[in-house]
């Protein structure tokens, strides 16, 4: 079966992350591709040549909003003039919807430029539901938010990122992006089954999932975004496209970027296992 | 174990103190900044972050640590290869990380981190070999990154140059786009930048002045060298003197030939203006 999300956010098929990279391929190509997502803070205090590149590339594509400095959990105060930059960028590039993760990037006016977890209890979620309203209204348009992949966990944590992530949007209202390669690497992070993880996730709240590679330390895995997406990432998005039907898809690739031909190949391949969902779905069951 | 779980504000505050310590996060859980927020985690980590199957709290701490100055310390290189290249890179890297540690980031924008680098390697870092002159190259690539993400800016064009009446030009203010700088330097560093750029493996050079004009031109970032009387007039311009007090300030200089002069500046205009740096002239 299907499970529409609550917006009605169309599936936007398959995309790429727009890297500077791949500019003059594109253009020079026009590739078929369904859409792009961008790096928020890539266009943002500059008006130079990446969006000179980008305006004309959202002139032929759907484009999607992805940023990394949002920092919602942070007890800073929310960065409203950013918030409107954000909003004046989504205009400009008619963005589809935007978006960032479940994380704090900075605290006491210092940006450490990462996706810092929060622990997952009550104060956190009633901080976070609370900053997520507030960007929402002023931004006029939900929030698409990320699970981010994750190092450790705090011994505050009384529930499971899962369900806090589950509660936070049911709260706010606001949407989700799933990323799956994130469920994986934090998984095995944290000793989890990402089948277990995914387990009650409120699909009806996913728009967009992520792909992409990692890095394997044996004790741990890095969210790298640096190769082909392994095996048990493919297994993982299969299960949820199974689960929840199909949804936007996107392919991350931000270092060692290879060809764009190569990244574009990558993606494609999530063609297959959104057939099977099709497949599933025209037989009236899921798995 | 057992005492009471920080709050969200202090658990953030301690760890940011902890993972961007310039010497991990075994030595910032340590620190003044983290012990007065989190003392017990310092005796036991574990009473804060817990460990894995694979791994102590220490070292899942300490991932964090890793890519604070990995990701920031790649940023700083890529905006400053020569710098990188004069340096070699296990001191670029010391002093990256230094300057870091200073001058954290209080930006959401990337492309701001390395805006004190060049007053850094100027005034704070401790032994830089060939000082004056990473300096001046820190200098040029800063600019370089400020003209890539400059403002855009229209610029004049034929018909309105056509449209200054000859009468009035002496007394006309040159307005330019934001994507230009004008550097003076006491080192030949274009020439030097432009050698590591294509590939060689260049002396640092003996000192002796030069002046760069560094601008943005169909999307790219382009720098001209230029001459002394060049520098000067343009930098009479771009401080708000008019045509006429620009070009007697110039020619009254030192050195400055002013015959010369008189007969040059019309082709310097034609090519500034032919590469749209002028964004406007008020007569």
């Amino acid at each position: 079966m299907t499970i529409p999300n609550r917006w009605g956010l169309p599936d936007l098929g398959l995309g790429m992350g727009l890297r500077t990279v791949h500019y003059q391929h594109i253009l020079e190509h026009w590739p078929t591709i369904d859409w792009f997502e961008i790096i928020s803070e890539n266009y943002i205090d500059t008006e130079g040549r990446p969006l000179w590149f980008l305006d004309q590339i959202a002139e032929r594509y759907p484009i999607v909003m992805h940023g990394v400095s949002m920092s919602i959990g942070s007890t800073d105060p929310i960065d409203v003039p950013f918030l409107k930059k954000l909003k004046a960028l989504a205009e400009r590039v008619k963005a589809v919807w935007l978006g960032d993760h479940v994380c704090w990037t900075g605290v006491a006016g210092i940006n450490g430029h990462d996706l810092y977890p929060v622990p997952y209890n009550e104060e956190s979620l009633r901080h976070m539901v609370e900053r997520i309203r507030i960007v929402q209204d002023v931004m006029e348009r939900p929030l698409v938010l990320e699970n981010p992949s994750t190092y450790l966990t705090f011994r505050s944590s009384t529930i499971s990122e899962a369900e806090f992530i589950a509660r936070m949007a049911e709260e706010s209202d606001c949407a989700l992006l799933l990323d799956v390669n994130n469920v994986y690497v934090t998984c095995r992070n944290h000793d989890l089954d990402p089948k277990e993880y995914l387990k009650g996730f409120p699909y009806e709240r996913v728009v967009q999932i992520h792909l992409a590679g990692h890095t394997d330390k044996g004790t741990h895995c890095i969210d790298t975004h640096d190769d082909h997406v392994i095996d048990a990432v493919w297994e993982l998005y299969r299960a949820v496209m199974t689960e929840a039907g199909n949804r936007a898809t996107l392919l991350e690739w931000d270092d060692k970027i290879p060809e764009f031909e190569v990244v574009h190949d990558e993606v494609k391949k999530a063609e297959r296992f959104r057939k099977t969902a099709t497949a599933a779905e025209e037989a009236g069951h899921g798995i | 174990m057992g005492s009471e779980p920080a709050s969200l504000d202090r658990i953030e505050r301690w760890m940011l103190a902890a993972v961007t310590h310039p010497e991990g996060a075994a030595e910032g859980l340590r620190g003044p900044e983290a012990m007065s927020l989190i003392p017990e985690a310092a005796r036991d980590l574990e009473d804060v972050v817990l460990p894995s199957a694979n791994m102590t709290s220490e070292q899942r701490l300490q991932v964090y640590a890793s890519m604070y100055y990995w990701r920031l310390i790649d940023i700083l290189f890529e905006e400053h290869k020569t710098t990188h290249h004069i340096l070699g890179a296990d001191l670029f890297c010391d002093l990256a990380r230094d300057y870091i540690h200073r001058h954290p980031s209080r930006s959401k924008n990337l492309a701001l981190l390395g805006s004190s680098f060049p007053a850094y390697l100027a005034e704070e870092a401790e032994d830089v070999p060939h000082r004056d002159f990473v300096v001046e190259v820190a200098r040029l690539e800063r600019a370089s990154e400020e003209v890539f993400d400059a403002a855009r800016s229209p610029s004049i064009d034929q018909q309105e140059l056509a449209a200054i009446p000859p009468e009035s030009w002496a007394e006309a203010k040159l307005d330019f786009i934001p994507a230009t700088r004008l550097l003076k330097f006491n080192y030949p560093v274009n020439a030097y930048v432009q050698s590591v750029k294509d590939g060689e493996e260049p002396e640092v050079p003996k000192p002796a002045p030069s002046w760069l004009l560094i601008y943005r031109h169909d999307w790219r970032v382009w720098r001209s060298d230029l001459t002394r009387a060049q520098a000067i007039l343009l930098e009479s311009l771009r401080r708000g003197d008019s045509l006429g007090e620009a070009l007697a300030h110039t020619a009254t200089q030192p050195g400055i030939d002013g015959e010369a002069l008189a007969a040059d500046v019309g082709g310097w205009f034609q090519k500034w203006t032919g590469l749209d740096l002028i964004r406007s002239i008020v007569v």
